[in-house]
């Protein structure tokens, strides 16, 4: 038995890499579909004004934001954890039939929440939350999935023969933790039915339509320590899971410092969580929540850094490979957008430059070169690394991989720019005043001013929208390759021309 | 040179002309405004700090070894080495961690910090500084302040060329249009333009000394063209006035003391007045513009006047 090589079962894994790609050009056309909207209004009405609703900015704008989260970015998360959770605790799934059961009915569920969200906010039926829009019946079945999550995690960590836990596996466990916590507590909610009006009047509402247990600013905390923590637990945490697995392992190179890995980590969870306020600087919020926000923003910086740094010391001297394999160059390139975001959202957190930022594109751009050239780049670089080995195929094209590399690169670099540019210019013209001391500009002449970089930020999405169904066309072709590879490579993946 | 500096400067001089181009196209610049400066020494430093961090490491890629004693496992064939922290990273973080602490605890609490005391602060100073520049300025220079508060206040609703945008406020450009004259005689008025006069009756209370009768449907026509005309033309409206409105208004419909307004030409009194208690009238109702100043207040009334005289 201990001298054959273990055979790992990916079936789960597989099913969702599928989603991650499905849910990604959905996520991602929707997005584009947005950006022309803000450039170019009559787009809100493309299909008619019969069909208006459904094609408006305001319907749209959540099934983007809720597709690539939780549809995209989730099922990423899934499928890497089926992938990698088996290997680094030298355990297949096929060795537990409770997992295995599990593990499907994990992902058929999920598929039952994914449809019950596309149905209901394409209906309109929302709870108004951003990012936590399902209505409590979703919720009740995403925290079922949840479990599941949590269940395959924690059983699979039980009948290990790997004694110690890779850093990868301490990153899927806090984003299990993470999320769990932040979507219980954010979503508690009442549903309208049970409310009474003023008039004595009772079930005015309907059964499945919620509003918020907190009110006014304590939703407002409890809403952005959420909407916050999401981004750490969800595109953070579990992507520098990955990144952690996925780069030594197709460069054969081992991670530069345990130490940094460990102290990243524990800075990482110690300190995100505080960070929420920053959301509500200048706000009802006290002061004293607002200046926590911002302090904790600023210290994040340095274990957000470490990870990213760990990770391009472990590339050391190894210029060669970053040169030769486009798959290692979104991991590289990923970690530096990493960089560049972490340090851009604490200096957005500090008070002064955010009276600046605050509700403009700068904040937009933020999180997109995070999200595309981050959290983008790494799913797609750790789903290239499994094709060859789920599939067991070789990947179809690594031109193709190439050329996606670099229209993808320069579609994150116009999405930034342009809303660096459009958000500093939009703060500046917000604040301007003449000589007198009255405001220089009305809001519509900024929007005139903005429109060129609208323009240029909808090419740019739209080149990272082709950038990524390049790399479905190439994942499927290898799904359905005839190369075969025989023997599994340990590092370099193996890839056509 | 390498390729690696050139690219690093290529992105450093093409965020910061971005930037620049950002600050540059908007009025004023930094403005001389605290959080105009910071926010861009924030977007600078964010350009240059992660370009040469990156291409420092990136260096070590293509130059260095990696090198080190490896930890005893391995997960799947992935390696950890027992390298130590990078040191200036861990100085760092140990500072911010330092920073946070002190900051928090001491910084923030001694500073006795509140955004409604900042907020003010900031209008007490802004308001200081207006009283000892703008004080006293008269003439031209008044007339530019005014309209620079009729861009910022007034245009939304009178629209840039304060022509009421289609009916939708009063147009400045003239004292009164005819359809507001037929109004007020219809309705009444008592938007205390003069601050403390009577209100004026509507029709019923409008009595023409000539005819001996109250006023005609005709005869508010007329007069209302008249009025409208800047008090010329229409004879017909000129005998209305004469025998209905003089006695209040004046033979001139300049208005007199305490009694009623001047309809032939706007007065700064009365668009002070109106901006401090707003206004009802044909088309609606104005609110107050309680936020502006006495000094903004006469200077939009010195733009207004000129507007109306051609100026």
């Amino acid at each position: 038995m201990e001298n054959r090589p273990l055979e790992y079962d990916y079936t789960v894994a597989k099913m969702f890499m599928l989603t991650t790609i499905i849910l990604g050009i959905v996520g991602m056309l929707i997005g584009v579909i947005l950006a022309f909207e803000l450039a170019f209004p009559s787009v809100n009405t493309i299909l008619g004004s019969g069909l208006a609703e459904y094609t408006n900015f305001s319907r749209l704008r959540p099934l983007h934001t809720d597709a690539v989260i939780f549809g995209f970015t989730l099922s990423g998360i899934f499928a890497t954890w089926y992938y990698v959770g088996q290997r680094v605790l030298k355990v297949s799934m096929a060795e537990s039939g409770l997992l295995m059961f599990i593990g499907k009915l994990h992902f058929w569920l999920y598929i039952v929440g994914v449809a019950a969200v596309v149905v209901s906010l394409f209906a309109g039926v929302t709870t108004s939350k951003e990012y936590a829009e399902f209505e409590w019946p979703i919720d009740i079945a995403i925290v079922v999935v949840w479990v599941l999550f949590g269940m395959s995690i924690f059983g699979l960590i039980g009948i290990r023969r790997e004694k110690s836990l890779y850093i990868s596996v301490w990153y899927y466990i806090a984003t299990f933790l993470g999320i769990a916590m932040l979507y219980l507590f954010n979503n508690m909610e009442v549903p309208t039915m049970l409310a009474t009006s003023p008039a004595g009047e009772t079930a005015i509402g309907n059964w499945w339509h919620s509003v918020s247990m907190y009110a006014g600013t304590n939703d407002a905390l409890v809403q952005w320590w959420y909407g916050h923590n999401a981004v750490a637990f969800g595109f953070t945490v579990p992507i520098v899971a990955m990144i952690y697995y996925f780069l030594p392992k197709e460069s054969g190179q081992a991670i530069y410092s345990y130490k940094l890995s460990l102290l990243s980590f524990w800075g990482l969870m110690f300190v995100y969580l505080w960070a929420g306020g920053h959301h509500l600087l200048y706000s009802t919020v006290p002061d004293w929540m607002q200046t926590m926000g911002s302090i904790f923003s600023v210290i994040l910086i340095l274990p957000s850094w470490g990870s990213a740094i760990n990770m391009l010391l472990t590339m050391k001297g190894e210029w060669q490979q970053v040169a030769a394999s486009p798959l290692i160059k979104f991991m590289v390139l990923g970690s530096t957008f990493y960089m560049f975001s972490t340090l851009e959202g604490p200096i957005q957190a500090i008070k002064s430059v955010n009276a600046i930022a605050h509700f403009t594109d700068w904040i937009v751009g933020h999180v997109h070169d995070g999200v595309l050239g981050w959290v983008g780049f790494m799913i797609m670089a750790a789903l290239y690394h499994m094709a060859p080995r789920v599939f067991k195929r070789e990947i179809y094209s690594k031109s193709l991989m190439a050329a996606q590399f670099w229209i993808q690169t320069l579609g994150v670099v116009l999405y930034f720019t342009s809303m660096w540019i459009a958000g500093i210019t939009q703060g500046m013209m917000w604040r301007a005043h003449d000589e007198f001391g009255n405001l220089a500009y009305s809001f519509i002449d900024t929007v005139t001013v903005l429109h060129p970089y609208y323009a240029i930020r909808g090419v740019g999405g739209l080149l990272y929208l082709v950038g990524f169904l390049l790399f479905a066309y190439n994942i499927y072709k290898t799904w359905t390759s005839d190369k075969e590879v025989d023997a599994e490579r340990l590092n370099q993946s193996p890839m056509g021309a | 040179m390498n390729k690696l500096y050139l690219w690093g400067i290529i992105i450093t001089a093409a965020m910061l002309g971005a930037t620049y181009l950002s600050v540059g196209m908007s009025k004023g610049g930094l403005n001389g405004d605290i959080v105009n400066m910071l926010a861009v020494a924030g977007a600078v430093a964010l350009v240059i700090i992660t370009v040469f961090v990156v291409i420092k490491y990136v260096r070590q890629m293509q130059t260095d070894q990696a090198t080190g004693e490896l930890a005893d496992e391995s997960w799947d064939n992935i390696g950890e080495y027992k390298n130590p922290v990078p040191f200036g990273w861990a100085v760092m973080f140990l500072g911010t961690m330092i920073w946070g602490m002190w900051y928090f605890t001491i910084g923030y609490p001694v500073n006795a910090f509140s955004q409604i005391g900042q907020y003010n602060e900031e209008v007490a100073e802004k308001n200081a500084k207006f009283e000892k520049e703008y004080a006293n300025i008269h003439g031209d220079r008044l007339v530019e302040m005014g309209e620079s508060v009729f861009l910022a206040e007034c245009k939304v609703c009178h629209g840039i060329a304060a022509d009421g945008i289609d009916g939708k406020a009063a147009n400045l450009n003239v004292r009164l249009e005819a359809k507001t004259v037929k109004g007020v005689i219809e309705n009444g008025s008592n938007n205390k333009l003069l601050g403390t006069e009577m209100p004026m009756p509507d029709r019923n209370g409008l009595f023409n000394a000539e005819t001996g009768a109250l006023i005609t449907d005709t005869e508010i026509d007329a007069v209302a063209e008249y009025v409208a005309n800047g008090m010329k033309g229409n004879e017909a409206g000129a005998k209305v006035f004469a025998n209905t409105c003089a006695s209040c208004h004046g033979p001139d419909g300049k208005g007199m003391e305490y009694v009623a307004p001047n309809i032939a030409e706007f007065t700064p009194a009365l668009i002070t007045n109106v901006l401090t208690h707003g206004k009802k009238g044909v088309i609606g109702k104005m609110p107050a513009f309680d936020r502006l100043n006495a000094k903004q207040k006469e200077a939009a009334a010195a733009y207004i006047i000129s507007l109306s005289k051609g100026e």
